[in-house]
């Protein structure tokens, strides 16, 4: 019976309150590292509301692509990237978690919607075309990462 | 007596092996679209010549009437009627695009009872130019197959939605 309790409770844990994710490759570093496992808290109408530098879990495809990545921009900002540097409504801002920095990231600026965010991983030493680095929309984003 | 039973296991190994090595449809619609990233993708340093010759193959993989309906985020809705005028989509982006890459995220194949038709759901992910400027695009497809004389063809793609731009 303790059993069958227990079973119960992981599973309800895993399904409404939070799940395990592995990382899988090296776009976080140093942040997370690759095949690090993570705790992501899911999200739901009652999770307080995304900050930038937020990590989180997003569901791009299907049902198993996810993605652990930082929100840089929220909705109603306008977003650009120049020479590796993040720019929000103009004004560049400080990304103390970036210790391998490209230099030479380029996006135009683009005004996100009132539900979407931009997020990007922390390792900019890569190249961008092999990286993840777009919009979201909220409801594709799974769970938020407690560091 | 031993004859029957020797034919018996020949009969089973051959249904058996027919089963087990058979290529199933929704595999079959899968690797389509597999060709359609290669065809689709190219590089910054590759030639007109082959890059056009490598799109050009394209063609097999669509219905005469196929029907293309695309919404390119901040550049609007693109409908396309038959295969020609997909075709030359194609010819103008190879041209005019300096390197291009389509990955299907995640595609899940449904193949319908009368394995006639079939769909699938997947998310695009197309990466336009290389390196520091280049620019991701993430839409939701629907892809349809219709099967005619045997062979698989798509008869429509449409846009669902875009993920991520």
């Amino acid at each position: 019976m303790r059993i069958v309790v227990l079973i119960i409770a992981v599973v309800a844990f895993y399904k409404w309150v939070a799940f395990p994710v592995r990382a899988s490759g090296d776009s976080m570093i140093p942040t997370i590292q690759d095949r690090q496992v993570v705790l992501a808290w899911r999200m739901n109408r009652f999770s307080p509301a995304l900050k930038r530098g937020d990590l989180v879990v997003i569901n791009y495809a299907g049902e198993r692509q996810l993605l652990l990545k930082r929100i840089l921009g929220l909705p109603g900002e306008r977003f650009a990237m120049r020479n590796g540097a993040i720019f929000i409504n103009g004004e560049i801002i400080p990304e103390p978690y970036v210790q391998f920095q490209a230099g030479d990231w380029n996006r135009a600026e683009i005004l996100l919607e009132a539900d979407e965010y931009f997020f990007c991983g922390d390792n900019r030493s890569m190249g961008l075309a092999n990286h993840y680095a777009t919009t979201v929309k909220r409801d594709r984003i799974m769970g938020k990462v407690k560091r | 007596m031993k004859r029957p039973v020797l034919a018996l296991l020949v009969l089973a190994l051959t249904v058996g092996g027919y089963f087990l090595t058979r290529d199933d449809d929704a595999a079959i619609l899968t690797r389509q679209l597999r060709r359609i990233e290669t065809m689709g993708s190219h590089q910054s340093g590759e030639g007109q010549i082959p890059r056009q010759a490598r799109a050009a193959n394209l063609r097999e993989l669509f219905t005469p009437d196929t029907s293309l309906l695309i919404r390119i985020p901040d550049h609007g809705e693109r409908k396309l009627s038959n295969r020609e005028e997909l075709m030359d989509v194609v010819r103008q982006v190879k041209a005019g695009v300096d390197a291009m890459r389509l990955e299907f995220l995640d595609p899940k194949v449904t193949v319908f009872a009368d394995r006639r038709v079939a769909e699938a759901r997947t998310t695009l992910r197309a990466t336009i130019g290389e390196n520091a400027n280049s620019q991701q695009l993430f839409v939701e497809l629907k892809v349809q197959w219709r099967r005619e004389d045997g062979n698989w063809a798509i008869e429509g793609i449409e846009t669902i939605r875009t993920v991520g731009r």
